[in-house]
């Protein structure tokens, strides 16, 4: 059996180390370890609750606006607001730009290359001239020998695609993305003066008020955004996904748990009402679609026994307790267990889309076969962008039909006791904030975040965490080249910063990767 | 010079030229002197860009560079040897890129780290990599990364000054890497020289200008007190606020979205847009170009969203500057009037708690101060 470490996981937000054992070629077992600490939970006891709104904001840089929402959400919770119609649209305005920053950010930035031989480019015969410019410009770098940051990277395998065609187009389409997302940051900017961090959402609502010549700015960015999204992005996800990159998905690799969970995204009706989002909320178990159960926050709990963490575990996350011990024993992962019911539960994209159900992706999930994966992580990413893309153009409308309505139910800072919960889906899982206020002071604050749901540890049973799980039965030929692994991992769009090395347990030795 | 650039064709390679002096603010009767700098390096210059306590915020802003945009920079202009969220290779064989770079390339690499560096715990609170099965904490990278560069860029307030993880400082003993908020001893104990790029995030042109001024004239540009470059951080927001004829009016909003504090153009009813100030605008004390660069694309800015600046370029940010929805103490009003005494008392105030001389000049001219009894 080889024991495989990777540290650190790049192409990622955050730090990660992953740890696989390897027999006769397949994953057996994994450990997913979070290996850095801030303490937001701590750092923002005793501030002013509205602080939290913009402080949590940084737990993330890439998640920014979900903890931006899911903190509002709970602070707005706890003080008690009411908040207007058009304050609500522009919220989910500000939230849905950033999801389609984000996810072409994620298949072509930080996934793609697991999926495609880059330097098949230099084999490109065809005449296409902006191909042929993606291709001098590969050439130049190998010429140069200086191919940095697209090596070192791991041997190509079996799976990697790599006719100089596509790969010649896919690498177009990611000099292309990097243009297209920051028209999601421009228009993410419009209503929320910067991206990343978005700084006029405030308790009650917004501060900004909605104007045709706005509304203009923005829908001229969108539309360009979304023309492309729904033409090279959805595109290229459906055709690689139903074709190079089937075998990988009919070989099951990044199966999970099949327990799925969703808090919603997107108000439709009151601002944090988990009953009335565009995205529902909802569970499913053991992959029993026919079968989809309301969510009850209630049931959310936090394990810590292999967390580096003293304080108590279990615990509901309205009392929740953060209290790091990084020389913990046992422990390998500052990120906490999430469970639900007792029992992991993935979140993200294929969560919503199983829930949802659309005809348009039931009728893509049967192309390639109806079970989870890395793929169809992928292809349900791919379809509720298009699905997004839709809405945002309702929300339009709405907001131009009511221009003068209010935007902010502005409240004064309690002085008594309160409590309030923020839970939110986020591109990449179910992402929730719990506050207790008093005397106008935090006095406890709780993040279950979205990665958590995904990357946690096992549970005080021993129960893996759903990427755990996932990793389990990937095939990994050459321990050298654990290729499947890191695929299933960034299928998950982990938020934090990973590590995995890869160790012979004989020799205990870490191996050194051949350097391509 | 043949006919290509580094794979860039040579319209393609002025083009990066033009944008970077339109970054650096200069004239692009400059381009000859930056093509002149940037051929006369025989190779792209490595850049190793490491992570301490982050959250990868300056990473994603840096990827909204236009001038030039991040995939001239990250292909055509530099050598990113290591940067964790584009990088191909992951584990060890990333791990091995920084040895070799620190080993290979002494002396001739840019250091960009992002995120503070916390000391408690032997470092544990940080780590990427393993050494004989050890976690590499960010302190022990810190020292060797830096040792060996040419110059550190110190991007984001958290690798500046510490940031918001240093507000848990009694937990992980967040630092950033020169200073400790506004006090000098920070994580980073050596002699390379080191400039701050603060902000949360930074924008793109202040990280990216600093890093093509070095190249240009391998010197870190003119820094003030707190080593932030003055192209980009020498006045205050307020200097240059788009609001401020209604905070020298008395003109304040006072209740979010209120079309009575908000000029028609943006929805509203008013002559103009409200000053910020009692919502707790932190715009009088915070030093950064953000009203006239703006953000993405120069679409907006938080202050032109209707939200407060929260002075994020600030040593103090973020726990000196709690409670941010909190009027800062230290401004006056319109129609406060500030006795000398006051001023030399509030001077004193404004000393400990480390504002910079322009600031000073706003309290000799009453524009800003506080009462005395403030704080």
């Amino acid at each position: 059996m080889a024991k495989v470490v990777i540290d650190p996981v790049t192409r990622i937000e955050g730090h990660l180390k992953i740890e696989v054992e390897v027999e006769n070629g397949v994953v057996k077992d994994a450990w997913s370890s979070g290996t850095m600490y801030r303490g937001f939970e701590q750092l923002i006891q005793g501030k002013d609750p509205r602080d939290a709104i913009r402080i949590t904001q940084r737990v993330c840089g890439v998640c920014n606006t979900i903890h931006g929402m899911s903190s509002v959400f709970a602070v707005d919770n706890a003080f008690g607001v009411t908040v207007p119609d058009n304050g609500r649209i522009i919220r989910n305005l500000i939230f849905a730009s950033d999801w389609l920053a984000d996810h072409p950010l994620h298949f072509y930035h930080l996934a793609a290359l697991d999926y495609i031989d880059i330097m098949a480019v230099a084999s490109y015969a065809g005449n296409d001239p902006a191909l042929l410019k993606v291709k001098d410009k590969i050439v130049s770098l190998v010429k140069a020998n200086d191919t940095y940051p697209l090596t070192p990277r791991y041997e190509p395998d079996a799976f990697v695609i790599k006719d100089p065609e596509v790969v010649t187009t896919a690498v177009s389409h990611y000099l292309e993305a990097l243009e297209m997302r920051k028209l999601g940051h421009e228009m993410l900017a419009l209503w929320g003066g910067r991206a990343p961090f978005f700084q006029n959402v405030v308790v009650g609502g917004v501060g900004i008020r909605p104007t045709v010549a706005r509304i203009a700015e923005f829908t001229w960015r969108f539309e360009q955004l979304a023309s492309w999204l729904e033409n090279t992005y959805v595109a290229d996800v459906v055709a690689l996904g139903t074709g190079p990159l089937k075998p990988i998905h009919d070989l099951k690799v990044g199966l999970g748990v099949s327990n799925f969970l969703g808090y919603g995204a997107f108000d439709e009706k009151k601002s944090g009402d988990i009953k009335n989002r565009f995205f529902r909320s909802g569970v499913i178990d053991n992959l029993d679609l026919k079968n989809i159960k309301d969510l009850d926050p209630s049931k959310i709990t936090e394990d810590v026994k292999y967390s580096y963490y003293k304080s108590a575990s279990g615990l509901k996350p309205a009392v929740g307790k953060t209290d790091p011990d990084p020389k913990k024993a046992d422990a390998y992962s500052f990120i906490k267990s999430p469970r639900y019911d007792g029992k992991p539960h993935e979140g993200g994209p294929l969560a919503r889309m199983l829930m949802q159900q659309d005809p348009g992706f039931m009728e893509l999930a049967g192309k390639i076969g109806v079970w989870p994966s890395a793929v169809a992580r992928h292809a349900a990413r791919a379809y509720e962008t298009k699905m997004l893309i839709g809405q945002i153009r309702v929300w339009l409308d709405q907001l131009a039909k009511n221009i003068n309505g209010e935007v902010c139910d502005d409240k004064a800072l309690p002085m008594d006791a309160r409590e309030g919960m923020g839970i939110t889906d986020a591109p990449r899982s179910a992402n929730g904030h719990w506050v207790s206020i008093d005397k106008g002071k935090v006095t406890n604050y709780q993040i279950v975040n979205a990665s958590g749901w995904n990357f946690g540890p096992r549970d005080d049973k021993g129960v893996r965490g759903p990427v755990e799980e996932a990793i389990v039965g990937a095939p990994v030929p050459d321990p050298t080249n654990p290729t499947n692994v890191v695929r299933v991992v960034r299928s998950f769009d982990p938020c934090l910063a990973c590590s995995v090395h890869i160790i012979e347990p004989t020799t205990n030795e870490i191996l050194k990767f051949k350097v391509t | 010079m043949g006919e290509s650039f580094k794979g860039l064709s040579r319209r393609d390679f002025l083009k990066v030229c033009g944008a970077s002096a339109t970054i650096l603010g200069l004239s692009q009767s400059y381009v000859p002197q930056i093509a002149q700098a940037l051929e006369g390096a025989a190779a792209k210059p490595p850049v190793l860009w490491l992570q301490g306590q982050n959250c990868t915020g300056c990473s994603v802003s840096a990827l909204n560079s236009n001038h030039p945009s991040i995939a001239e920079l990250v292909l055509d202009i530099l050598s990113f040897r290591y940067q964790p969220n584009i990088m191909a290779a992951s584990g060890d064989q990333a791990i091995q890129v920084i040895k070799d770079t620190i080993k290979n390339e002494k002396g001739k690499y840019v250091l960009v780290w992002e995120g503070a560096v916390p000391d408690k715990e032997d470092g544990l609170f940080a780590a990427f990599g393993e050494e004989n099965g050890k976690p590499m904490t960010a302190d022990k990278w810190i020292t060797e990364a830096a040792d060996s560069a040419a110059v550190v860029i110190a991007t984001g307030t958290c690798a500046a000054f510490g940031g918001i993880p240093r507000a848990n400082q009694a937990v992980t003993g967040a630092k950033g890497l020169l200073f400790d908020g506004t006090a000098k001893g920070g994580a980073y104990k050596g002699t390379t020289p080191v400039v701050n790029v603060p902000g949360c995030p930074p924008n793109p042109d202040w990280l990216v200008g600093t890093i093509v001024y070095w190249l240009m004239n391998k010197k870190a540009p003119d820094v003030d007190n707190y080593g932030r470059p003055k192209m980009f951080y020498g006045q205050t927001i307020h200097d240059n606020c788009e609001r401020r004829a209604a905070f020298e009016a008395g003109l304040y909003l006072e209740t979010w979205g209120d079309p009575a504090a908000i000029a028609p153009a943006e929805g509203g009813t008013a002559t103009q847009n409200y000053c910020l100030v009692k919502k707790g605008c932190k715009g009088p004390i915070t030093f950064s170009d953000c009203p006239i660069r703006r953000w993405n694309s120069r679409t907006s800015w938080p202050i032109g969203a209707h939200g407060i600046c929260i002075g994020c370029t600030q040593p103090e940010f973020y726990a000196g500057l709690a409670p941010l929805y909190e009027k800062v103490p230290e401004v006056n009003l319109f129609g406060i009037q500030t006795t000398a005494d006051n001023i030399a008392k509030v001077l004193g105030v404004a000393v400990a708690i480390g504002l910079g001389a322009h600031l000073v000049g706003n309290f000799a001219t009453g524009r800003v101060g506080g009462k005395g009894g403030d704080k």
